[in-house]
């Protein structure tokens, strides 16, 4: 009797199991098998530090945005204006890809320098960027190691820049299947676009890489 | 010693009903035809004004001799909360044929609100028909940003008298 017993409740649970656990992913047959991106192993210590500093960044954003006045939280201080959420949340989003680009950076300064693909990679880098009229104009500098490319390259604000480089990044895609991206102040009153092309299909999920 | 069992089962059918709500919900696909692609400006042979592509009922092609750049429209929902990466997938067909060698190169480029890029990820397909899959991490798909294809299409062969790539559209998996 126990072994019936608990026979039945195994197969209850197992049906209950089958039962909630399918019929519920609604696109199944377009998902992947496998994830595509798939999470690096990171060091305990520079993961924590980084999502603590990630969160410190994200709450003084928020601080800072909550801080500052606005016509409507004058008129109306108990009901936040909606244009005060989406600023905060522009900027929480602004923090979040910033901190990744920590990782990929730290990635990148990580990596070997492999000779033979360094340069080939420099060499279609530079040929690509001197056919393009804006891009050619454009003050930059790149370094290529054993599968990235970061390519520095000053954005003059009128929007061509952005434009051009996806564009030339489908002359390159042999070479760079995937980028990152990230508009930096120079400190000089000009910003530059820094990008992390990788010979890699995919853009890392997180970093920085151990 | 069966009611202890019963027991059981009911604390177990309770979690399990409890917890099925907070499970994460499945993946949202979102299609979007190459019929609302759009030929990229500055392509400057044969001419930056002529109309290159053309519409068909299964979605853009390449209307003239020389490889054209098509962009489209990405329309998606927010990610999902926990989520590393957005999906997306890119079909379409190359008309191989023995003359010429024929491709399909496309990239998935991700933009802030302000028309920043934030970067891509693409491929070159050379088989017959493609169903490619791309993936971009979560900080490149935030609720602002915006997302793009671009593919280089493949040109018109005069010979043959047919276009040589079609590119259907694309599915936003998130």
């Amino acid at each position: 009797m126990r072994v019936v017993a608990h026979l039945v409740a195994f197969a209850a649970v197992g049906a209950a199991i089958v039962y909630f656990g399918s019929g519920r992913s609604l696109p199944a047959a377009r998902l992947p098998l496998a994830p595509a991106a798939v999470p690096i192993r990171t060091d305990d210590n520079s993961q924590l530090s980084l999502q603590v500093e990630a969160l410190q960044r994200e709450v003084a954003a928020l601080k800072s945005v909550a801080a500052r006045p606005s016509e409507s939280s004058t008129s109306s201080a108990a009901q936040p204006p909606a244009e005060l959420t989406t600023d905060a949340e522009r900027a929480v989003e602004a923090e979040r890809h910033r901190v990744y680009m920590v990782g990929v950076a730290q990635a990148f300064a990580a990596e070997r320098v492999d000779l033979k693909w360094a340069g080939y990679a420099s060499s279609r880098l530079a040929t690509t960027l001197q056919e393009d009229d804006v891009l050619r104009t454009a003050a930059h500098d790149f370094e290529c190691r054993q599968q990235t490319c970061r390519l520095r390259i000053e954005d003059d604000g009128s929007g061509k820049l952005s434009q051009r480089l996806t564009m030339m990044s489908l002359r390159l895609m042999d070479v760079f299947p995937a980028a990152t991206a990230e508009l930096v102040d120079q400190g000089n009153g000009r910003n530059a676009l820094v990008l992390y092309m990788s010979s890699q299909p995919t853009p890392p999920a997180a970093g920085p890489a151990k | 010693m069966l009611s202890r069992t019963v027991q059981v089962l009911g604390v177990v059918f309770g979690i399990t009903l409890t917890a099925a709500p907070l499970s994460p919900a499945g993946a949202t696909n979102i299609n979007t035809s190459a019929v609302a692609c759009q030929q990229a400006v500055f392509q400057a042979v044969p001419s930056d004004k002529q109309n290159r592509v053309g519409i068909i009922d299964s979605g853009v092609v390449n209307m003239t001799n020389v490889p054209t750049i098509v962009i489209c429209p990405v329309p998606r929902s927010p990610l999902a909360a926990g989520a590393t990466s957005g999906g997306f997938w890119l079909d379409g067909d190359n008309l191989l044929n023995s003359l010429v060698t024929v491709q399909t190169t496309c990239n998935v480029a991700s933009y802030t609100y302000q028309g920043v890029l934030h970067g891509w990820s693409g491929f070159t397909a050379t088989e017959a028909t493609y169903d490619r899959f791309v993936s971009l991490p979560a900080s490149m798909l935030g609720f602002y940003d915006y997302v793009s294809v671009n593919c280089v299409l493949p040109p018109y062969h005069d010979a043959l008298r047919t276009y040589l790539g079609v590119f259907r559209g694309v599915t936003a998996s998130q």
